[in-house]
């Protein structure tokens, strides 16, 4: 029996069939510099939707930036009904985690690096961050902008003169 | 008007370079509109800040110089108000980048300023994705702008009674005559840039609302893209660059206008006025064709030898997409930077890094050797082993044809042999600089060629985090491939004689 309970071991342990793991989470960093390694594995990814959504024929792309790149993920339209914010000058997107096949250079997409999303979940709500008017600039652009007529009005009486 | 030579050439030189300065801080208006509609009231009050502090700058120079403005200057007095007006025109376009607060240093800012006018498009932007409508619109009207030349632009602005304007205009790398007199030539570049302009913005707008963007921001992005592409710049208002847009319809427009960029404008200005057999007997059409082909089958033999792409779309879409943004110094890219080091192996990166050196025609937005230069030096090598199989007392003339049939003669090979030999020193300091700083050979070697040539691909050298010595060679290779060596050699020869004599 013990010997029977060993080889099994052995089997499992060195058998090419693998229960699945857990996806694991990954940056964009390690899927630039890991992408042979990674390619074709689910993986989780998170980050910021930023720019828009780019909506093609019931799926749609978005680009979700972890702070050192922005990844290609390509989903179905439904899921990405649930991304109501996107990133840009005073506004910070939902920060989205996605779980989906990462593709080193995806044959379906012209060889884009991407991942094709199975799930999307909003971990974070984007918001508007408008900016706080700066009295500062603005005062000094009036001044400037004063001694620029008066700069100019100088130069062209004295080249009217010549 | 004072007695001293040398002191009275300062003088209209400084008036030359008062109406550069003027031209830009005056082009800072259309950042600060763009900002008000976007209702970027920040952005505005910085770009009206900086544009009146430019033109004050350039105001106090026409006032110091405006007396002696009939002065005639010399060939190297017009190069340097051409290579000076890039300098002080870097400092001051860096400032709205500066206030902004999407760069870490003014050095930065300095260094995107020298990218964009140099139409290179390497960058040191922070968060790209949240940057406002102003900078971007700034960021890519100064690669616009540097495409076609500053100076070329300031030139369109004066009277044909300057005697002193095609210096400059020969300062600023560009020594094609479209008409008889430089200051004509100049408004025929700037009308053929704004036809395109007009076109490009429609029809990269359709392609990019195409792709999914809403019609209001993908005017926008369709018009810099276009501005980009046209300049052979690189520049792109998402950090992913052209990849934002996972759209073959964005590669393959944006790839016919920065090849049309790369083109002589003497060779646009020839078929839009009828010659349009030109195109097929241009030396430069044809060399530019011939480097392409040949590089872009090397390339790809090195990218299937390592199976970097599944299928011949993607080959088309990565390959042969990065390969012409290359040879042409565009540097738009649909790849991550770190993808070149990891995945494209020797062979590919050999092929792109002599395409960005090779880069496109003479007088146009594109930079490198020149498609012009490469085709005189094989013709004259062609020639001089046509020589040796030929009797002594015969003598064998060779032509070139751009535009008419040019007699070759030893002085234009010359020129071309030093231009090309000043490009490939510059590289080799890049490549030992880049080293020096910790890179491998082939790193260093790529982003090098890549400055040297005003490309803009980059293989993740270029980062804020790089070295500061890296950064300020960097922006100098910029400056030196752009203006084409003499004229910044001239300003160098110019500052240390003066320096010596006081």
């Amino acid at each position: 029996m013990k010997k029977q309970i060993i080889l099994l071991a052995a089997v499992l342990l060195f058998s090419p069939i693998r229960v699945n793991a857990e996806p694991a989470a990954v940056t964009s960093e390690d899927l630039i510099d890991h992408a042979k390694e990674l390619d074709g594995q689910t993986v989780i990814y998170s980050g910021e939707a930023v720019g828009s959504i780019l909506h093609r024929d019931g799926y749609a792309w978005i680009n979700l930036n972890d702070g050192s790149n922005a990844i290609g993920i390509f989903i179905s339209e439904d899921m990405a009904g649930s991304i109501q914010n996107l990133g840009g000058y005073g506004r910070v997107g939902d920060q989205v985690e996605v779980t989906g096949t990462f593709h080193r250079a995806c044959a379906e997409h012209g060889g884009d690096m991407d991942i094709h999303a199975d799930s999307v979940r909003i971990v974070k709500k984007g918001f508007a961050d408008p900016e706080q008017l700066n009295t500062d600039y603005l005062i000094w652009a009036v001044i400037l902008a004063l001694g620029a007529a008066g700069a100019a009005f100088i130069v062209h009486r004295k080249t009217s003169m010549m | 008007m004072p007695e001293n030579k040398q002191i009275s050439r300062f003088y209209p030189i400084c008036y030359y370079i008062g109406l550069i300065i003027l031209v830009l801080g005056c082009l800072m208006i259309i950042p600060a509109v763009t900002a008000v509609f976007s209702s970027e009231f920040n952005i505005f009050s910085i770009f009206l800040a900086c544009a009146s502090l430019t033109v004050m700058i350039g105001l106090g120079m026409i006032m110091i110089g405006c007396h002696y403005r009939q002065i005639k200057l010399n060939f190297g007095e017009g190069t340097i108000v051409a290579s000076a007006s890039w300098l002080l025109g870097m400092l001051l376009c860096a400032l709205p980048y500066y206030f902004s607060g999407n760069y870490g240093s003014y050095l930065d800012c300095c260094f995107d300023v020298m990218s964009g006018l140099t139409t290179t498009g390497v960058v040191l932007i922070k968060d790209l994705d949240h940057v406002s409508n102003g900078i971007n619109m700034w960021r890519h009207l100064l690669t616009f702008l540097g495409g076609q030349g500053m100076v070329v632009l300031a030139l369109t602005f004066l009277s044909r009674r300057y005697a002193n304007v095609y210096m400059m205009y020969v300062g600023e790398g560009k020594d094609e005559k479209l008409s008889p007199n430089a200051v004509t030539t100049s408004k025929s570049i700037w009308k053929i840039s704004l036809l395109y302009l007009a076109i490009g913005t429609v029809v990269m707008t359709v392609f990019v609302v195409h792709a999914g963007m809403p019609i209001g921001e993908g005017f926008l992005h369709g018009m810099w893209i276009f501005m980009s592409a046209w300049s052979t710049g690189g520049f792109a208002p998402m950090s992913q660059n052209i990849l934002y847009y996972h759209n073959l319809g964005v590669e393959v427009g944006s790839m016919i206008f920065f090849i049309l960029g790369s083109l002589n404008f003497a060779l646009h200005y020839a078929v839009l006025h009828g010659q349009r057999k030109e195109i097929w007997k241009n030396i430069e059409v044809v060399t530019f064709s011939i480097t392409l082909s040949v590089l872009t089958l090397i390339a790809v033999s090195g990218l299937m030898q390592n199976n970097v792409y599944p299928n011949v779309m993607a080959m088309f879409r990565k390959g042969f997409y990065l390969m012409v943004s290359g040879h042409t110094t565009t540097g738009f890219m649909n790849i991550y930077a770190k993808q070149f080091f990891y995945e494209w192996g020797d062979i590919a990166l050999f092929a792109l890094i002599l395409a960005m050196l090779f880069g496109g025609s003479a007088c146009s937005t594109a930079g490198g050797f020149k498609a012009l230069r490469i085709g005189i030096v094989c013709r004259a090598v062609k020639a001089e082993i046509g020589k040796m199989l030929i009797p002594d007392s015969r003598v064998k003339t060779s032509r070139i044809h751009h535009i008419k049939d040019i007699i070759l003669s030893d002085a234009m090979v010359k020129s071309a042999c030093l231009i090309i030999a000043l490009y490939l020193l510059t590289f080799a300091v890049g490549t030992l600089a880049g080293m020096y700083a910790g890179y491998p050979y082939m790193m260093a070697a790529f982003e090098s060629a890549s400055v040297t040539g005003n490309v803009g691909l980059s293989i993740g050298i270029t980062s804020p985090a790089m070295p500061a010595f890296l950064k300020i060679l960097y922006i100098v290779i910029m400056w030196l491939g752009r203006l084409e060596f003499m004229s910044v050699l001239t300003l160098i020869a110019y500052v240390f004689r003066k320096v010596r004599r006081a």
